[in-house]
């Protein structure tokens, strides 16, 4: 099989066994949960095997598949790995079997429907990342609304209604623009190259002016600070991981969340880089409010769920902010950070599902689980700790490199004489250590330690349950402790980005010679 | 595989042997490998050394490369230099006494398997941080410590009070590590490498704005306060002391403390060109020397006593760096961990008599019962005191003088020095008189039974007791080694990587001959007031017992203050209960209700509107429509003029 195919089997083979699945007679047969499984474990098979076969020059088109689908508009399916998209794969391949062995033992996993709406999810989601085309992207951007809406008005918690109106709503809302923006970005092809085109290539390539960077950036950051979430786009966030199954609260975080990071470096940056490159700042500060904002918040709440959702208000702040501070380092970080943040979140909401699998709604009044299920305790205690960014797991990689890079890029703006905004906003951010650590070991102080109730009896983590963790464990600790081995598989793309910011030459030379300095050649 | 890497792999691999199966292995096999790592480790560890004593060459392990892109290589590389020998040897040797100790005092515990396991990762992340070649190398050994620490403190974690202050100490640890973080990050701007030696070469250049090597010593210093329990982040160390007893002596007064030391010492190439942040260091140290000594006067806790101690000892340590004098810093630090690893131990054995009693108003007369106990917390307390000729008065002597004669040395230095090692002479001694001498006052219910630990802990303490009597021998200050015609060992051996900063850094301060006269003036105070300590002691609480109360009595306000630690833990209650009122109050119930309530609500009103708006539009009243089409007549007119 060519590499190409491969890559759009990962598009297609879930859709095909959701057809595959929902053919299956009978309602209470287990054969359609057997099977979903079965098709994401070849998923996961393949994107690793893809991942691990990428070395970075992704760009000779080995795991490239083109096909001309509306030639006369320049709409192509045309999906590719790249060095942006090569942790995301990753990553959905992982969380989806991860999600489905989790919620195993209840009801909805014997629902067609139920099974459907994940392997449609998991299909539109390796859509966005493979995109190597505007119009295809937004498509599966779009598409990959629908199912989870369904997803949390079906199987959601008692306001589910609410929560599934408001998470469609606002983000089709973000869209709307956006889809404005990609129709100009078709349009200005057209202008500068006589054809319509949506092809990333060729929109990197065009000479757009000022007036329209700042549209385009507007629409994809809007879009993007909805879906991330960040402050003050997150009112949906709380409402919809709290309410939502725990499936979909897990894909929600891990996944879906990473779109917006995703757009931001796939569409922001190399579509409007001179705009980038005057917003950074801004938007760095609006990353930071929202790591300082979350954090402050899931200091005092009670509510589990909603503590993780602002905590993961908080991590996604540091992505952002990771983004925008145009290191090397920090750049590298920002990826990381998604397949961290993606690993560590999905580990906390399932590990809560578990628990409220075992007793119920009562799962929000747990404590003493160190005594009670000493198994569960201590995975949920290497999640909290990648949550807190120790060392040897991949929240301190990914939050090292990011605070490393955002640093040098705010210390050397002001060295130079420039606003000390970044820097400031930067050091504030570094405060998110002690407020991270104090919210996640709070948590861990409620939920893992106290006096056990004589009575209170509770199934450990069983066989199966452990090994569903165990590959995000994996993913966690070998990013803690080897990341350079996933790092140069991501190069390429993130000299691609640098070299398009460095190149919008708008800006005072004192900045772009400190980039060059500190991101790009100094010898070591 | 290199000694090195194993040096530090072989407690990891103890800590998942017990971690994983543990529970499952008898207690004789888990205390096997659980004392048998760390004792390992310092075999290693002492080969390399007698191999380094001799070639004087370090010894490097790289491993692999941690992060790299282009223009950036982060190694993850082991040194062995000198020291990190001496820390290694620390570490290591008192490591493995104190797992050996720990097998009988934790002999009843049901969790044998899961203690083992957890101080096996302690002394992992420990040889992580004394044997990493860069800052971030150190740093994941720094936090890991830290992490290790809230689950030894949180050991017994039914207890509410124990795993709250598990994680205070990670809190306030971490605030230390924001400063250490923001540190690295200046460094790295500066000489574009976090290679501590790469580090130490390039700031000797002196190239680097004096502003900004202040900010870099400052940044560290904050950094090694929370480590190190230093004012004003000191609160988590007392509170530390509800982890086991020797968890206690091991990390919270043997080693992992002690980090902070390590780390100015091992920046020392960076502080010696910030001499801003040397005068903070110094004052810093003073000041939590002082404080810290006469917090120690008026617990009743022993294990607190000892704990507060440790702050002052540490503090002492500080101000040795802040005057230039590392190597008597080191040298304090290397002593400091056997006398008062000895006293943890000591108090562990008491505590363990007395089935869990800490308090001293509780205990009396145990000497008779505790003869092995009593003798070495005696000979450990006279070293910390600054008896001759005990280990603890050679390193802590060094230091005196230093505050003297050092960098910014001064009289006024070397006198809060001074008091505050009065001030430990005394309470030390108030600890000895209250739990092994007078009436005993242990209640009937524990008075039963009161019988010496297993050989297991007995022969730890003796070994350590040996140690505080002896290990001064190896650095004599510059008067002895000149009378007795020898040198130095200690010394000598750090010398080639920390200069011996004498009198020199102060441009003839004094002459050769007269410095040594003044250093044996000074000497010979310092030993009267090591023994008016005692003897105030021994005055206020054997012979005249009311004298104690009644002074109590007039301090009044001054005693609430010392005995409540100054309320620096008052102030960070404020501090916490403020981000609390700031999470619920103003952001859970106003910023996020009107958020949700502007874009939620308003754009839910907007739609509304719009859509009446529209409708009424279209209303079905023919004039209207007529209305519009000569509106949109109007604008293509407009547009037609204006483009043609």
């Amino acid at each position: 099989m060519s590499d190409g195919t491969m890559v759009l089997l990962l598009c297609a083979l879930p859709a095909a066994v959701a057809l595959l699945v929902s053919l299956i007679p009978g309602k209470e047969s287990c054969l359609p949960r057997l099977i979903s499984l079965l098709g994401m474990l070849a998923l996961l098979a393949m994107s690793a095997g893809l991942f691990f076969g990428f070395d970075g020059a992704g760009a000779s088109g080995r795991y490239d598949f083109n096909f001309a689908w509306i030639p006369s508009l320049g709409v192509n399916f045309h999906l590719a790995l790249d060095g942006l998209n090569v942790y995301l794969v990753l990553l959905t391949g992982i969380l989806f079997p991860v999600v489905l062995i989790c919620a195993w033992g209840s009801p909805q996993s014997r629902d067609k429907l139920y099974l459907n709406l994940l392997l449609i999810l998991q299909a539109s989601l390796f859509g966005t990342f493979l995109s190597q085309n505007l119009m295809l992207f937004f498509a599966f951007w779009e598409l990959v609304l629908i199912p989870m809406f369904v997803l949390i008005l079906v199987y959601g918690g008692e306001k589910r209604r609410e929560a599934a109106n408001t998470f469609f709503l606002y983000t089709l809302v973000g869209s709307v623009l956006l889809l404005a923006a990609v129709i100009l970005l078709g349009v200005e092809s057209l202008r500068q190259t006589g054809a319509w085109s949506f092809e990333f290539s060729t929109l990197y390539a065009l000479q757009l002016d000022y007036g329209v960077q700042l549209f385009v950036f507007l629409a994809v950051l809007l879009a993007c600070a909805i879906k991330c979430p960040l402050f003050p786009f997150h009112s949906w966030l709380p409402l919809a991981y709290s309410e939502a199954p725990a499936s979909g609260t897990a894909i929600m975080s891990g996944a879906l969340s990473k779109m917006g990071a995703f757009g931001l470096l796939k569409l922001a940056i190399p579509l409007a880089p001179a705009v980038s490159m005057v917003a950074a700042p801004y938007v760095i500060l609006l990353a930071v409010i929202s790591i300082l904002y979350g954090a402050v918040l899931a200091l005092r709440q009670e509510d589990f769920k909603k503590l993780i959702a602002y905590s993961s208000l908080s991590h996604m702040g540091y992505i952002v902010l990771g983004i925008f501070s145009f290191q090397q380092a920090s750049v590298h970080g920002a990826l990381f950070q998604m397949l961290s943040h993606g690993a560590a979140v999905v580990g906390l909401f399932l590990l809560l599902s578990l628990l409220e699998q075992r007793v119920g709604a009562s799962y929000k009044a747990i404590t003493a689980l160190s005594t009670l299920a000493p198994r569960l305790a201590v995975t949920l205690m290497l999640f909290i700790l990648t949550s807190v960014a120790l060392p040897l797991t991949s929240g301190f990689t990914s939050e090292f490199l990011i605070l490393f890079g955002g640093f040098q890029q705010g210390f050397g703006a002001w060295q130079a004489g420039l606003s000390p905004l970044t820097l400031v906003a930067v050091v504030l951010a570094c405060s998110g250590m002690v407020l991270g650590a104090g919210y996640m070991l709070r948590f861990a102080k409620v939920i893992l330690y106290g006096k056990a109730n004589e009575d209170a009896g509770m199934d450990d983590l069983n066989a199966r349950e452990a090994l569903a963790f165990l590959p995000l464990l994996l993913l966690i600790l070998w990013v803690g402790i080897y990341p350079a081995s996933f790092m140069g598989k991501v190069q390429g793309a993130v000299d691609q980005l640098q070299i398009k910011v460095a190149g919008s030459v708008v800006l005072p030379q004192a900045v772009i010679t400190n980039i060059s300095k500190n991101g790009g050649g100094n010898g070591h | 595989m290199n000694k090195l890497t194993l040096i530090l792999l072989l407690p990891f691999l103890g800590f998942l042997i017990n971690g994983l199966i543990g529970s499952r292995l008898p207690k004789a096999a888990v205390s096997l490998i659980a004392c048998g790592m760390p004792a390992l480790c310092f075999a290693l560890t002492w080969s390399l050394f007698s191999g380094l004593y001799l070639s004087q060459v370090p010894v490097v392990a790289e491993l692999f490369t941690w992060a790299a892109y282009p223009g950036f290589k982060l190694e993850a590389a082991l040194y062995f230099d000198q020291i990190s020998a001496m820390m290694c040897l620390v570490v290591t040797g008192v490591g493995t006494l104190i797992h050996i100790y720990s097998v009988g005092y934790m002999s009843h515990d049901k969790s044998f398997a899961r203690y083992f396991a957890y101080l096996n990762l302690f002394l992992f992340f420990m040889l992580l941080l004394v044997l990493g070649k860069n800052l971030v190398m150190l740093f994941a050994g720094w936090e890991g410590v830290g992490i290790a620490s809230y689950l030894l403190i949180g050991f017994w974690f039914q207890d509410s009070e124990k795993t709250s202050a598990g994680l205070k100490a990670f809190i306030v640890n971490r605030v230390g590590d924001t400063g250490f973080i923001l540190a690295a990050f200046v460094i790295f701007f500066f000489a574009n490498t976090l290679d501590f030696q790469e580090i130490n070469s390039f700031f000797a250049n002196g190239q680097t704005p004096v502003a900004m090597m202040n900010l870099i010593g400052i940044l560290l210093l904050i950094g090694a306060c929370g480590k190190s329990a230093q004012i004003p982040l000191h609160v988590w160390l007392p509170d530390a002391m509800a982890g086991p007893t020797p968890v206690s002596a091991l990390i919270h007064a043997a080693t992992m403390v002690t980090a902070g030391v390590y780390l100015l010492c091992r920046l020392n190439g960076v502080f010696l060109h910030a001499p801003g942040a040397m005068t903070v260091v110094a004052y810093g140290g003073a000041l939590t020397a002082l404080l810290g000594a006469t917090m120690g006067l008026t617990q009743y806790n022993l294990k607190k006593v000892l704990a507060y101690s440790t702050m002052s000892q540490i503090g002492l340590m500080f101000l040795a760096c802040g005057v230039g004098a590392f190597n008597a810093a080191l040298f304090h630090l290397f002593t400091h961990a056997f006398f008062k690893a000895c006293l943890f131990l000591g108090a562990g054995a008491i505590i363990h008599a007395l089935h869990g009693e800490e308090d001293m108003r509780n205990m009396g007369a145990l000497g008779k019962k505790l003869p092995i106990t009593l003798v070495t917390f005696l000979i450990a307390s006279l070293a910390l005191s600054g008896v001759p000729p005990f280990a603890g008065f050679f390193s802590k002597d060094e230091i005196l003088w230093s505050a003297y004669s050092g960098v910014n040395g001064s009289l006024g230095l070397w006198l809060v020095a001074g008091i505050s090692s009065f001030l430990t002479a005394f309470y030390m001694f108030r600890a000895i008189i209250m739990t092994f001498f007078g009436e005993s006052r242990v209640p009937a219910r524990l008075e039963k039974g009161i019988h010496e630990g297993p050989a297991s802990m007995s022969g730890v303490l003796i070994l350590l007791a040996i140690c505080s009597a002896t290990v001064g021998f190896l650095g004599l200050p510059g008067p002895l080694r000149e009378m007795a015609g020898v040198s130095a060992p200690f010394y000598d051996f750090l010398a080639p990587v920390i200069g011996h900063l004498q009198v020199a850094g102060v441009g003839g301060h004094q002459a050769e001959g007269a410095g040594h006269q003044m250093e044996t003036l000074l000497m010979g105070i310092s030993i009267a007031v090591a023994f008016s300590g005692i003897a105030l002691a021994w005055l206020f609480f054997s012979l005249r017992k009311q004298w104690a109360d009644q002074v109590k009595g007039r301090a009044g306000y001054a005693y609430d203050l010392v005995s409540q630690g100054y309320f620096f833990d008052a102030l960070y209650y404020v501090v916490v209960r403020f981000m609390d009122w700031v999470s619920e109050s103003v952001l859970a119930r106003r910023v996020e209700v009107g958020i949700d309530a502007g874009v939620l609500t308003a754009s839910n009103n907007s739609v509304n509107y719009a859509s009446r708006l529209f409708s009424s539009l279209q209303g079905g009243s023919v004039q209207g429509y007529v209305l519009y089409v000569f509106i949109g007549l109007a604008l293509v007119l407009l547009w037609g003029v204006l483009h043609v």
